[in-house]
């Protein structure tokens, strides 16, 4: 062995002794960490749900073109193909007069086979063909409508503007929102561990003094403080994780069985899924704040 | 082969001529390099409007036993800090072991100390660590391994006469004992140099002769050392060399000295 992991092992050793001659102002330090990153938690899983609802909405937000009357085939497929160039289009697909009124029969009249009779082979909806464009991203939606509706042909464009509006906006509200109450939440844990690593400091001022009297480097006397903003930070990230995973297991349960009508809509992702990216992210931030909250302190006190 | 042959030959005389090269630098310089040399030293603390010591210049040479002696507030402690690199001369240069100390940057420090052993008069002991802990501890410093600890420590602390106490902690020792650990820790590292600020300040007579003795068996094994003291019968008896400093001014610095008080 090196001297190099010789003092590492050293330092991770003194910074759990720290941690338990400290313990209370460490348990104040992990506590906030636990409540902020349990924040973290929860406001992560709804906005990543949020924004997943919104996408699988926005792939039954749709619009629907009618054309002139009279129109001639070739000129709807001359729309068509102009429709199909624009970027924001996911797809868009044709509906015959005569699919439309199938798919009306059996949206209205499935019943009712009295009704239908009457219309014999007759089709009521004879110029009422269409194209169903769905968009790949559902804030371009008033431009693209506004395109269409310039086009040479079309006569009527039916659009869900106010849904797609209100989903997106709504959404990134509650980005900002969550973003803005994370950070003022992470500046208070680093705050607190700052507050854990700078007791720990003045405790041990004159042992820090003799340190350097024979011959500690700067490096010998930080590493524990930081192993111990380290392990504070990363005790506090692993506890809410289990927390949240639970909750989040029971709550989407929960919904699921009491709104079963508008199971079309609430789509939730798997926990499994979320956590994959949320348990390495909030170790990260848990490690990161106890970092930095241990570096920034300890070195303020080594400039002497 | 003869390439190698002749490559190795080619090594050994580079060598050769190095050795050489070094003697004759040493012995025009008279002897080794110096332990320590003060050249023209003043500091003045910025809260003070007189200079703490002024214009002192001494050399001490390597395995050299030096007494530091003056009334109080004369500068002696400021001397020693210097040597440490604790505070910046306000003019005059310091080499240590032929080094320039005052033109070493922030990170070079620690090495610097690790060829000082300090000693103080209030011991420094770490209170939360017992007597084999205080002394590897500086061991740890240096990124010694516990193999070596484990040998290394009770080594130094049956030289120093403290080996059986060695779960104590401070609180539970006497003042000669803690001075002791004290003094297993300055060694520990096997420093060049020793220095000690009135090392047997706050002892009585008996364990204060027993310290200088260590001390001066210390330096037959090799060790320069610096005691900085108020003890006239013990520098009177040791007849070492004693530098005298007296309102911040080297006054004497004599072979074989005494220390007459006032
Ligand atoms: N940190 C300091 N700040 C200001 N003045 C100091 C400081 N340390 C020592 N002095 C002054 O410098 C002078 C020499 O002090 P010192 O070297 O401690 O003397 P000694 O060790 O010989 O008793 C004294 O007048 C003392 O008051
Ligand atoms: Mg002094």
């Amino acid at each position: 062995m090196n001297s190099f992991s010789n003092n590492l092992f050293y330092s991770i050793k003194q910074g759990i002794l720290s941690i338990k001659r400290n313990s209370r102002f460490s348990l104040a330090s992990i506590g906030t960490m636990m409540a902020s990153l349990f924040l973290f938690g929860i406001f992560y899983c709804v906005v990543v749900n949020f924004t997943y609802i919104v996408k699988n909405a926005e792939t039954n937000v749709g619009i629907t073109i009618f054309f002139d009357a009279g129109i001639s085939k070739a000129k709807i497929d001359d729309i068509g193909e102009k429709i199909r160039a624009r970027d924001e289009v996911e797809s868009c697909t044709f509906i015959s007069a005569d699919e439309a009124w199938e798919q009306f029969q059996t949206d209205y009249f499935g019943r009712d086979k009295d009704v239908l009779e009457t219309f014999g082979n007759d089709n009521p909806l004879e110029e009422s063909s269409s194209y169903e464009v769905f968009l790949a991203d559902v804030t371009k939606q008033k431009e693209l409508v506004a395109y269409i509706e310039s086009l040479d042909g079309v006569r009527q464009v039916n659009s869900s503007e106010s849904i797609a509006e209100g989903l997106t906006s709504f959404n990134r509200l509650l980005s900002y929102v969550s973003g803005a109450i994370m950070l003022i939440l992470m500046g208070v844990s680093v705050f607190l561990i700052s507050t854990t690593v700078n007791m720990g400091i003045s405790v041990r001022r004159e042992e820090i003094g003799i340190m350097k009297l024979i011959g500690a480097t700067d490096f010998f006397i930080r590493a524990p403080f930081i192993v111990e903003g380290m392990i504070i930070g990363l005790i506090g990230s692993v506890l809410p994780l289990g927390i949240v995973f639970i909750m989040y297991k029971k709550v989407v349960a929960y919904i699921i069985s009491k709104f079963t009508i508008l199971s079309d809509y609430l789509v939730f992702m798997k926990a499994e899924d979320i956590f994959l990216v949320l348990v390495p992210l909030s170790m990260l931030i848990g490690l990161g704040i106890g970092f930095a909250g241990s570096f920034f302190t300890v070195k303020k006190h080594l400039k002497v | 082969m003869e390439v190698n042959n002749y490559k190795n030959k080619l090594s050994l005389d580079k060598n050769k001529t190095l050795i050489v090269k070094e003697l004759v630098h040493n012995h025009e310089r008279g002897g080794a390099r110096p332990a320590i040399v003060m050249k023209n030293v003043s500091k003045t603390y910025k809260s003070n409007s007189t200079p703490a010591i002024m214009n002192i210049s001494f050399r001490v040479e390597r395995g050299e036993f030096v007494f530091i002696v003056g009334p109080s507030g004369s500068g002696k402690s400021t001397i020693l800090r210097l040597l440490m690199k604790e505070i910046e001369p306000s003019q005059g240069g310091i080499y240590v072991d032929g080094k320039d100390t005052t033109k070493l940057k922030r990170h070079q420090i620690p090495y610097l100390r690790r060829k000082l052993g300090v000693v103080f008069q209030d011991f420094r002991l770490l209170k939360n660590r017992n007597v084999f802990d205080n002394v590897a501890f500086a061991q740890r410093v240096i990124g010694a391994d516990t193999k070596t600890i484990k040998r290394r420590v009770p080594s130094v602390l049956s030289i120093v006469g403290i080996l059986e106490k060695h779960q104590k902690f401070p609180r539970q020792l006497s003042g000669g004992e803690q001075q002791r650990v004290a003094l297993a820790r300055a060694i520990v590292n096997d420093p060049m140099i020793l220095l000690c600020d009135e090392p047997t300040g706050n002892l009585d007579p008996k364990n204060s002769w027993e310290i200088m003795a260590l001390l001066d068996e210390i330096n037959q094994k090799g060790t320069t050392v610096i005691v900085v003291t108020h003890n006239m019968d013990i520098v009177n008896a040791m007849h070492k060399r004693v530098i005298t400093i007296n309102k911040g001014v080297l006054i004497s610095d004599q072979k074989e000295g005494g220390y007459r008080d006032e």
